[in-house]
């Protein structure tokens, strides 16, 4: 969805230190040729955060000034930053106060499953299990096949779960109302209560609705954990909800995604409520490629093997994938600003990228091969093994 | 009433007690004789400040000095165990009083290395001290043989 | 700015609390630097930074915000409580010792503060205080789960099983989910020398808490010491030295009375012997590195 320049500057007035709002609004001085503008954004990001991302959009800002030598530092700063994928949405300044706000539903035709690349088992397990029943009722009742009810998507972060949640939406032709972590911030404030009553009744009022719930172990964080009362009572509230719902589900589908299934109360997983979990595993070499092929659209590249690439980032995230050709870009600049002829990305580049980039999955990986291993006997994570078994996974 | 329990117990200057394990001990014991281990286990009763453990540890060289005389000058009380172990008898008796006297300070001190065991606090280095406590274990023998026989002499 | 956006340092804490309670300290740390930005000198908030920082293994961080909150407010309570984790981490165990007392003469009806104490001095090894702090707690609050296990401790090391056994079953039944409870009757069974069933509790915590290198390194030992090749070594792990030196008693007689008895096989019980030592001596540390490295510890 593009932001208009105007709606960026508006939201930084009321929230000046979203950093994600920022660079969007530096990016396009930059692209309208407001370079000294473009600087000044970029510079104040990297006070607030210096990462690769501000410290990369200060050296692209002082290029176009003609200002190579510092162009340069700031490339070689950026560098020395690892890019990291980002791990979760940039937390903002959230109105609270005694309003409660309610959440709009958003367009879902953004994407639809023909826009996520690969994972083609995932998505006939989809289709069958929660897309088809929820279009097409009737025929699931007459061979008395149960569909819908709650899907809890997890896996490592960065592998495409609210994508693929979205295009779960669009197929479904419904309208999609999704809760993050933001408005769970503002649930624990207090009237929760009331929050989530008016979640599902905007939900009810938008049927068909896909209800989904990102970052679920935010929400339903497991009970025996929690130390404060305030977050078993949301849970309480939250199962009660959904225990309320059932009586009346039809053409609203519930799905959440998470990627600490641990976390999430036991609860949420029983019957009528979040019973089918979907492992949402790494991007397999079909869907890397498609990510790959789409990140390297419309840049200079030459050489690049594209099959040996999706060979050797096995377990990478989308968001692992981005920030690999992200630091190709970074070795490809920094010689040119060195002072080699400007040239486009090639196979040296990646390898330089490749050395430095560890897949985010990785950890989370190694949990879950621990769990399998030793408290796998009662199938909660099935699907985990079978991926670590067809992958490999030492 | 709680006025007690709200009296500072550790000093700034001296640091909290550590003992030797109980592993360390039985390998001084069964490695280096009694001697060595009245020794070693004398630390852990001196890290605690136990006076309790003198009589003990008496009683134990005590048993040492008795045990070493009649090995020497009447072996004939041996003589049953002879028929059973042959001539390990010296070196069998040895080891058991070690043991035993291990096992006796391992009592003693028993709810302290349970204590210990809650916390992942490491135990003192062992190294120095069972080297030392077993060469001086076995200067003492060699001495207490020699008194011996010259008080037989 | 629009003033009307902004939250109350009340609420910046509740948000920065729940965030701190589901280990999100990346997200915690971001709100916080908002937070404070705007509230610089609340103390609940700095609170909440020094809690990030200590949870997130910045224990100089965290000092450093609990002594400027103690520079303003001398009397704040969490942040003198989370001080004395911070010098027992040190182990400066004198001061945090002192911080405890001054914690109990200002409020003299905190449970568990006397159970911290008790703690402390069971590490300290003043075994009698800590048994009296300990009781002293239960008085206080029957129900605190920390003076419940630092009385069940004191059972424990007293060895009195029947106490034990009581002290156990009024955890369960008052915090059977907590994952202190679940490491106390993991002790207790590996006390009695069930390591499979002590290794089931520990499971059930791994999948509570699978990110934890603790727990995991835990479930590990439990491993080794209950798996199938170790089966041999149970009477070893049981009873520790005393069946060490009962082996050695036992060897003693039985290779003697091999040799007189039956001198063809004498060689063969030697090596027996000397082969099961040495498998003893070996065995169980490449076997717990064996499966540590399989776990990725």
């Amino acid at each position: 969805m593009t932001i208009t320049r105007e709606a960026l500057e508006a939201a930084l007035v009321s929230d000046p230190f979203n950093i994600d709002h920022r660079l969007a609004y530096a990016s396009l001085l930059l692209q309208a040729q407001d370079a000294a503008g473009a600087l000044t954004q970029f510079e104040l990001a990297a006070r607030q955060r210096p990462d690769a991302a501000s410290l990369t959009g200060k050296a692209q800002a002082l290029l176009a000034l003609d200002r190579d030598t510092d162009a340069l530092a700031a490339y070689t700063a950026a560098r020395q930053h690892r890019a990291r994928p980002a791990a979760g949405p940039a937390l903002s300044v959230v109105g609270g106060g005694a309003k409660v706000v309610a959440l709009k539903p958003q367009a879902p035709d953004q994407v639809r499953f023909a826009d996520v690349g690969g994972m083609e088992d995932l998505k006939k397990t989809l289709r069958l299990h929660i897309i088809e029943p929820f279009l097409r009722p009737g025929l699931f009742a007459r061979f008395k096949k149960s569909g819908g009810g709650g899907i809890l998507l997890y896996g490592p972060p960065g592998c495409g779960k609210t994508m693929i949640a979205r295009a779960i939406a669009s197929e479904c032709n419904a309208a999609f109302v999704s809760v993050g972590i933001s408005e769970v911030l503002t649930m624990w404030m207090g009237e929760s209560e009331r929050n989530l009553a008016q979640l599902f009744d905007k939900a009810r009022a938008q049927k068909p609705c896909v209800l989904f719930f990102d970052e679920l172990d935010a929400l339903a964080f497991s009970r025996s954990k929690a130390h404060s009362e305030h977050s078993r009572t949301i849970v309480n509230e939250f199962l009660s909800q959904l225990d309320g719902f059932e009586r009346d589900n039809r053409d609203v589908l519930f799905l959440a995604a998470t990627n600490m299934p641990w976390d999430v109360d036991q609860a949420m997983k029983r019957t009528g409520r979040f019973a089918r979990q979907l492992f949402v595993p790494p991007p397999d070499a079909e869907a890397r490629r498609h990510i790959v092929e789409i990140k390297l659209r419309d840049i200079p590249v030459q050489g690049i093997d594209i099959d040996a690439l999706v060979a050797a980032t096995p377990h990478y995230s989308g968001a692992d994938i981005d920030g690999l050709i992200d630091l190709a870009k970074e070795s490809t600049l920094h010689d040119i600003l060195s002072g080699a002829p400007e040239r486009p990305i090639g196979p040296q580049d990646m390898a330089v990228a490749l050395e430095q980039m560890q897949p985010s999955t990785i950890e989370w990986l190694k949990t879950a091969r621990n769990l399998v291993r030793y408290a796998g006997s009662d199938d909660s994570y099935r699907d985990v093994e079978k991926y670590l078994k067809q992958t490999r996974f030492a | 009433m709680r006025e007690h329990l709200l009296t500072p117990s550790l000093s700034a200057s001296a640091a909290p007690v550590r003992l030797y394990s109980i592993q360390s001990s039985f390998l001084v014991a069964f490695f280096g004789g009694p001697a060595a281990s009245l020794l070693y286990c004398g630390l852990n009763s001196w890290r605690l400040r136990r006076l309790a453990d003198i009589p003990v540890h008496l009683a134990g060289a005590a048993l040492l000095v008795a045990l070493a005389y009649l090995l020497m000058y009447q072996p004939a009380r041996f003589d049953g165990l002879y028929q059973l172990l042959g001539n390990d008898v010296f070196r069998a008796l040895r080891t058991m009083l070690a043991l035993a006297i291990c096992g006796t300070f391992y009592a003693l001190h028993q709810k302290q290395h349970r204590s210990r065991a809650f916390f992942s606090d490491k135990p003192p280095s062992p190294w120095i001290a069972a080297i030392v406590c077993m060469v001086a274990g076995y200067s003492i023998m060699v001495g207490l043989v020699a008194a011996l026989k010259g008080m037989a002499s | 700015m629009n003033d009307q956006a902004l939250l109350s340092a009340r609420d910046y804490t509740v948000q920065i609390d729940g965030l701190i309670e589901r280990g999100r300290y990346a997200q915690a740390g971001s709100l916080i630097g908002e937070a404070l930005a705007h509230y610089p000198q609340d103390s609940g908030l700095l609170f909440a930074a020094a809690r990030i920082d200590y949870d997130s293994g910045d224990a100089d961080g965290a000092r450093h915000t609990l002594h400027q909150i103690l520079a303003h407010d001398p009397d704040h309570y969490l942040a003198r409580s989370l001080m004395v984790n911070l010098l027992q981490d040190s182990g400066d165990l004198p001061a945090a010792e002192l911080l405890l007392i001054d914690l109990l003469r200002a409020y003299p009806e905190a449970a568990f503060q006397y159970a911290r104490y008790a703690l402390l001095m069971y590490r300290t090894l003043h075994i009698d205080k800590a048994k009296a702090l300990a009781r002293e707690a239960y008085r206080l609050d029957p129900n605190n789960e920390l003076a419940l296990t630092t009385c069940l401790i004191g059972d424990i090391i007293d060895g009195r099983r029947g106490a034990e056994q009581a002290g156990l079953a009024r955890l369960l039944q008052g915090h059977p989910e907590s994952e202190n409870t679940a490491r106390m009757l993991i002790t207790h069974l590996v006390g009695r020398g069930r390591y499979r069933a002590a290794k089931r509790i520990a499971v059930e915590l791994l999948k509570l808490y699978p990110n934890s290198r603790e727990v995991l390194e835990l479930v590990v030992q439990l491993d080794a010491l209950s798996h199938w090749s170790m089966l041999p070594l149970w009477p070893l792990n049981r009873w520790g030295w005393i069946a060490s030196g009962g082996l050695y008693l036992i060897t003693l007689l039985g290779l003697n009375l091999v040799r007189s008895q039956a001198p063809l096989f004498s060689s063969l019980a030697t090596y027996t012997l000397i082969g099961y030592c040495l498998y003893s001596w070996i065995y169980p540390p490449l076997l717990t590195r064996w499966l540590k490295r399989r776990a990725g510890l």
